[in-house]
């Protein structure tokens, strides 16, 4: 890996120097072009055992945590190519509650279009369809990077249909996962002519695991300790299907996916066994399984109005480089939430994670503008099991109304119901329901400052409690953002009330934004786009750099 | 275009089709004075909710593996503190905290380190892996033999401790470490489950102390099939079960990560 970081690196200082040269006016005839982004998230830990904030080498000892990423990419003679230097220093981002301290090549890859025929190799991000059996992607916030490290062909059949395939071994940090992943996707493009109405953008594909021998020796220790009822007989090869169709007529557009997957291992984590003396131990266990997933999405948009509808079903359906793999680890595909993503604060305090085991969930939003400055907005969620056991409810209504270079009024309120069993694994523990009216006013002082203040109040009896949040941010374009907010638990269902303040200051110019902020944050579920991970407390200085060059 | 789809079709069909493998038949590992024991640590706590899964799981394998597979609790971390309300004993101790503090903590509940070595890239294992991790380390040549004799004096309410090393053959030149645990069987209290708190859930393999430090005492160069003799004695508080208790001695290697290199149990 060393030889290879620095053969690439002075492969780049070679393009670079004939870059330099280029625009020097040595030569014209290859103009390249270099992009780099810089990301830099650094906490100074202040412990502060009263919330948590403790009991981690970071609070301990360590003191000190950071993740920055360098990425580059080189455009020229038809060719791209990109470099990503990672570093992790006393990092709590892959486990939150551990420390990770490793540095070096993150990313890199080469891709190239030549004619009819493409590839790249590397490092690769991509998917398939909306990504229900294959998206290799990363997600810094949840310290996820699921990108593929092999080779990827792509063939232009003509100038509406594509076929591509992929094969390689999943990324796990600075390493790969031993697993073979492999893959089909055949997608096109459908219009009858060009002024036609309608048009359709079908697709195929097909995902092939292949267990390494290691990983299906430990899966077959496992089964050899169930009983006779309860083993199976698995196989290397798994297999995912997935057909799917985006049909565009006028205003309206139609996304249908169907994904099948035949009999494999999958891990049950809140499944039932028998031990050897006969009792029942419920817990994770190796069951083999068909999967599916149905899901579709309409939307439709019109001068003042639109309307969204989303809806799927998951009934086992777990794509991952080894079935032993838990939580966020080794995901081969990303089942899309069915929740409102939510900005603020309290709005996003309970959000429910995609069940691979089964769920039924639609959502559907409406956006309505009587007037031109005036937009409602009406949303709703339900997600179920597949026993009809309610997992999470959410309607939201929201109302805007933007006067341009004068203010701006966003209020609404939402009604939520999460079930705090099922998400949190806490055994009897209660639906949670809370109600939470909010409202966000921007004033645009003149041309250069504004005034934004942010309130939340969230009431609810169970669990965390009732909550209220204030923010208040003071803005001079287009250099500064100050802000200052603080989250209360007023009436804490157990427990003592704490305050959770943030101030500090924003400083952009150009492409560049550096933050520092103090930070007093409370433990919870953090989720984004239907995949959550545990964050625990952060009391400290929080610095966050973005540069891009 | 048709012929594509008539290629992925066919590519679909045919790909689907391998040799069926066997599941291996548990056991026979019993007994041997020669063989490679396996230390699994499990870190667990009365507040996680899958953890009984995780030990009954633990259970099975020792039933299969017998006095080869020697079996610490650590209760310790997220989800040890705060107890549950209804939980009467104090079932971690600085003991499980300093080896968070050596081997981090796990980013999940139940997870076990086996034979603190990392498989698959991670030294932290959830339940799934433990079978075949074990099985693996089993596997393996023994460079050292440990023997553990317990004496326990319950009028003085004091254990001794007599761990004979036999090194076997040479391993290297990386240094020995040993370190002695003791671990209790049978406490009854209460333990978060999928079903609620059971107050009356039985703890098993509960490490309740080390009688070195937790990284070890550095040994002296073991001489080739020669036997070494080390003592240990420790008091006893009143609230531990003096039949319940259970003596592991350790011998690994050094930091990082501690690598076991043999482990023997005796009661």
């Amino acid at each position: 890996m060393k030889f290879c970081f620095n053969y690439i690196l002075t492969l780049f200082f070679i393009l670079n120097v004939n870059h330099v040269r280029a625009q020097d006016g040595v030569s014209t005839s290859h103009q390249g072009i270099f992009n780099a982004y810089l990301h830099t998230q650094a906490g100074l830990f202040v412990r502060d055992s009263t919330i948590g904030a403790s009991g981690t080498p970071q609070y301990d000892h360590q003191l000190f945590g950071s993740e920055s990423w360098l990425a580059m990419q080189y455009s020229n003679w038809g060719f791209d190519f990109g470099l990503r230097v990672d570093l992790f220093q006393n990092s709590n981002l892959i486990n939150p509650q551990a420390s990770f301290n490793k540095q070096g090549l993150g990313r890199w890859f080469v891709k190239r279009d030549i004619e009819k025929i493409g590839f790249e190799l590397g490092y690769i991000y991509d998917q398939i369809g909306s990504g229900i059996i294959y998206r290799a992607y990363e997600q810094r916030n949840l310290g996820l990077d699921n990108a593929l490290y092999g080779l990827k062909l792509n063939y232009h059949i003509n100038e509406d249909w594509n076929i591509k395939a992929f094969s390689g071994k999943q990324k796990k940090q600075f390493d790969t996962y031993e697993s073979l992943i492999k893959g089909i996707n055949l997608e096109g493009y459908i219009q009858p002519h060009d002024s036609s109405k309608w048009s359709m953008v079908p697709g195929l594909g097909l995902v092939n695991r292949t267990l390494d021998d290691a990983s299906m020796n430990n899966v077959l220790a496992t089964l050899s300790t169930y009983q006779s009822a309860d083993q199976f007989l698995p196989k290397y090869n798994s297999y995912s299907f997935t057909i799917y169709d985006q049909i565009n007529l006028g205003n309206l557009s139609i996304y249908l996916e169907s994904a099948f997957k035949p009999k494999d291992i999958i891990n049950d984590p809140n499944g039932i066994r028998k031990s050897s003396s006969g009792e029942n131990i419920i817990g994770p266990v190796f069951k083999n399984k068909m999967g599916q997933v149905i899901y579709g999405a309409i939307n439709y948009a019109k001068s003042g109005w639109g309307i969204s509808l989303e809806g799927k079903r998951v009934n086992y359906f777990s794509v991952r480089t080894r079935p032993q793999e838990e939580l966020n680890n080794g995901l081969i595909h990303f089942v899309p939430a069915m929740s409102r993503q939510n900005s603020y604060r309290l709005l996003s305090f309970y959000q429910p994670a995609t069940q691979e085991i089964g769920e039924m969930a639609f959502q559907g939003e409406l956006q309505v503008s009587p007037l031109p400055d005036w937009t409602l907005l009406f949303h709703q969620s339900l997600i179920d099991d597949l026993n009809a056991a309610k997992l999470y409810r959410e309607s939201l209504f929201e109302s805007s109304i933007v006067k341009y270079n004068k203010y701006t009024l966003i209020s609404g309120v939402q009604l939520r119901e999460y079930n705090q069993e099922v998400y949190e694994g806490k055994p009897n523990a209660p639906i949670v329901r809370s109600i939470t009216p909010y409202v966000d006013y921007i004033k645009q002082l003149n041309q250069k400052n504004s005034i934004r203040i942010n309130g939340e109040y969230m009431i609810s009896r169970q669990a965390e409690g009732s909550w209220m949040n204030l923010l208040l941010e003071y803005s001079i374009a287009p250099k500064w953002i100050f802000t200052l907010s603080d989250m209360y638990n007023v009436k804490p269902v157990k427990g003592d009330k704490f305050n959770y303040y943030t101030g500090g200051a924003t400083y952009i110019h150009d492409a560049n934004r550096f933050s520092v902020n103090w930070v007093r944050q409370r433990a919870g579920i953090v989720c984004t786009g239907g995949i959550c991970r545990y964050e625990p407390a952060f009391n400290g200085i929080k610095i966050n750099l973005e540069s891009r060059f | 275009m048709k012929y594509f789809v008539y290629i992925f079709l066919l590519a679909v069909m045919i790909c689907c089709t391998e040799v069926p493998v066997s599941i291996p038949v548990s056991g026979g590992n019993q007994g041997g004075s020669q063989l490679q024991n396996v230390l699994i640590e499990e870190f667990t706590g009365v507040r996680c909710q899958n953890c009984p899964a995780g030990a009954k799981l633990l259970e099975e394998l020792k039933t299969i593996h017998k006095e080869r597979l020697v079996v610490l609790s650590i209760h310790g971390g997220f989800f040890a503190q705060p107890t549950n309300a209804e939980n009467k004993l104090t079932l971690d101790n600085s003991y499980g905290k300093d080896l968070i503090r050596i081997f981090n903590q796990p980013q999940g509940y139940p997870s076990a380190i086996v034979n603190r070595k990392s498989f698959d890239g991670s030294l932290f294992a959830g339940g799934n892996s433990w079978a075949g991790y074990i099985n693996t380390e089993l596997s393996a040549k023994p460079t050292v033999h440990i023997s553990v004799k317990v004496n326990a004096d319950a009028i003085k309410r004091n254990i001794r401790i007599s761990a004979e090393l036999t090194l076997l053959q040479e391993s290297g030149s990386d240094a020995h470490f040993i370190s002695i645990a003791i671990a209790e069987n049978n406490i009854k209290d209460a333990q978060l489950t999928p079903t609620g708190v059971d107050v009356n859930y039985i703890h098993n393999h509960v490490m309740r102390k080390f009688l070195t430090p937790v990284q070890g005492n550095q040994l002296t160069a073991l001489i080739l099939n020669q036997a070494k003799i080390l003592n240990f004695a420790t008091d006893i508080p009143s609230d531990w079960n003096l039949n319940e208790l259970y003596a592991v001695a350790i011998i690994h290697k050094g930091p990082p990560h501690y690598e076991i290199i043999q482990v023997a149990e005796g009661k």
